[in-house]
């Protein structure tokens, strides 16, 4: 049998602002951070690429892909990039922003309910094992 | 009684409908610099007579770096009057396209080349290699024989004179590419751009072929590492100048500006390119915040917009290792050539028969169409 497996994390008001925080739940590292927006943003501390604790980074922005020799600055706060490689990733979706490649972050939906943070961990046999 | 040749092989595949483009031949003038005097303008004549021009060798390798056999060119492949290889029309006709199945042959003048790079000055070099298009165009029989094709020349030393050069004869039906000989600038660098935007005007595609100055000349593409010690070592390296220029324009941004533009890496070999195009598209997937006019994983481009010849082939001991590299590299970007007359031609009738039929036949013939302008 499958369920979803909703874990309470930790009270929002001890979350920093905008920057990760990473918790243990269960066997998993999870980053998590806390928007002003109110909203959540969760996802595992683990880069698809070579395995990296990838929350251990400051959120960022990055480029956009524009004309040769010209900048611009865009997606502010929703860029996680690796310490290891710099293999960039959109906290929302998971995805490579810009590549075809396959490679996803795991994202957890997260939210905030009566002061508490909590992670949807996905479906989780009755073992308690991740499908 | 027949004997089996690989130019006979060629005839029999040609016969039975196999059309065979050859990306690399090479004429030759007859004379040196001097057959080019009757197509300059007088005072142009007249500085080179002064300067002994008929005595100029293009580019001398140098004692280190000549040929052990003495010369590149095949002396087996001497006109019949003794003359230079690849000097006669008629001969090359006969040596080449007729006894070997060739349908079309793109012709690259290597002297050219040599004095649009760095060998001449940036005049210099202007006046010379507008000569060289015209004795090729209208001294040799291109207007009759369809199977010749000019890859025109232009002088990298003066790229607003060279896009001048693409004005005035790139137009012509008998023009298929532009040779652009390099310089040490990187072909990805913004120098080149008046090239560029005539080539794309014209609909031709940006050809680059080792010159002979390559790490001989002050100003020439140089290799890795330090300076060759003979000929083996530096015919092996020339591949650097290929890696090196691919590198360029896949991080250059060159086909946002320019996105129709097509490049050919004419004789330095193909198979770094997998391993190059891996390399390339692993370190923008790492760091394409750096160069974000790189719109696409870069392997894109390369696959839409450059083509490698396949001379000169390597020979693995096991020539399935051969097929199984340009299985992975993709088949669809390579154009065969031949190089003749050189020393390492390759001929049609021996190489590639590894692959299977659709896929040689691709390599052979199809590619080209999609690159050349015929």
């Amino acid at each position: 049998m499958t369920d979803t497996k909703v874990v309470k994390i930790g009270k929002a008001e001890e979350f920093p602002l905008e920057e990760f925080r990473i918790v243990t739940a269960g066997t998993r590292s999870i980053g998590v951070v806390r928007r002003a927006d109110g909203t959540v943003d969760a996802i595992r501390n683990w880069c698809p690429h070579k395995g990296a604790e990838v929350c251990k980074s400051k959120l960022s922005g990055t480029m956009l892909p524009g004309a040769p020799g010209t900048l611009t600055w865009g997606h502010e706060g929703q860029i996680v990039r690796c310490p290891w490689h710099g293999f960039e990733f959109d906290i929302k979706s998971g995805k490579r922003p810009y590549s075809d490649s396959r490679m996803r972050l795991r994202v957890y939906p997260a939210r905030i309910e009566n002061g508490e943070i909590l992670v949807d961990l996905g479906p989780q046999t009755s073992s308690g094992a991740r499908t | 009684m027949n004997i089996e040749t690989p130019a006979s092989r060629a005839v029999r595949e040609r016969d039975a409908g196999l059309q065979i483009i050859d990306c690399d031949v090479h004429p030759a003038l007859p004379g040196g610099l001097a057959t080019l005097y009757p197509l300059m303008p007088k005072a142009w004549v007249e500085r080179f007579k002064l300067k002994a021009g008929h005595l100029a060798v293009a580019a001398p390798l140098g004692f280190r770096f000549e040929h052990p056999s003495g010369s590149a060119a095949r002396q087996d492949a001497r006109t019949p009057e003794g003359g230079a290889p690849g000097s006669d029309p008629e001969y090359l006709r006969r040596d080449l396209l007729d006894a070997h199945g060739i349908s079309i042959a793109l012709l690259t003048s290597l002297q050219a080349g040599q004095f649009g790079t760095v060998s001449s000055g940036p005049d210099e070099s202007q006046v010379i290699v507008s000569a060289f298009n015209d004795y090729f165009l209208d001294v040799w029989p291109l207007k009759e024989e369809k199977r010749l094709r000019l890859a025109m020349t232009v002088s990298v030393q003066d790229p607003r004179a060279a896009a001048a050069e693409i004005r005035r004869v790139g137009k012509r039906p008998e023009v298929a590419a532009i040779y652009m000989p390099l310089i040490n600038i990187l072909i990805g660098n913004r120098y080149y751009e008046p090239i560029y935007e005539a080539a794309v005007a014209h609909d031709l595609p940006i050809l680059m072929h080792v010159t002979g100055t390559d790490s001989v000349f002050y100003g020439a593409p140089n290799q890795a590492g330090g300076f060759p010690e003979n000929y083996p070592e530096r015919y092996v390296a020339l591949s650097q100048i290929g890696e090196a220029n691919l590198t360029s324009l896949a991080f250059s941004g060159v086909w946002e500006k320019f996105p129709t533009l097509k490049f050919m890496f004419v004789e330095y070999s193909f198979a770094w390119a997998l391993p190059l195009v891996w390399r390339i598209n692993r370190t923008w997937e790492s760091l394409r915040w750096d160069v974000p006019w790189v719109k696409r994983p870069p392997r894109e481009y390369i696959s839409e917009r450059v083509r490698f010849s396949t001379q000169p082939l390597d020979e693995p001991s096991d020539p399935a290792h051969l097929k199984a590299l340009i299985d992975m590299l993709g088949p669809e970007h390579l154009v065969f050539s031949t190089d003749y007359p050189h020393w390492d031609n390759d001929m049609p009738g021996e190489s590639l028969l590894m692959l299977d039929k659709d896929v040689r036949r691709k390599v052979l013939s199809e590619n080209a169409k999609g690159i050349l302008r015929l």
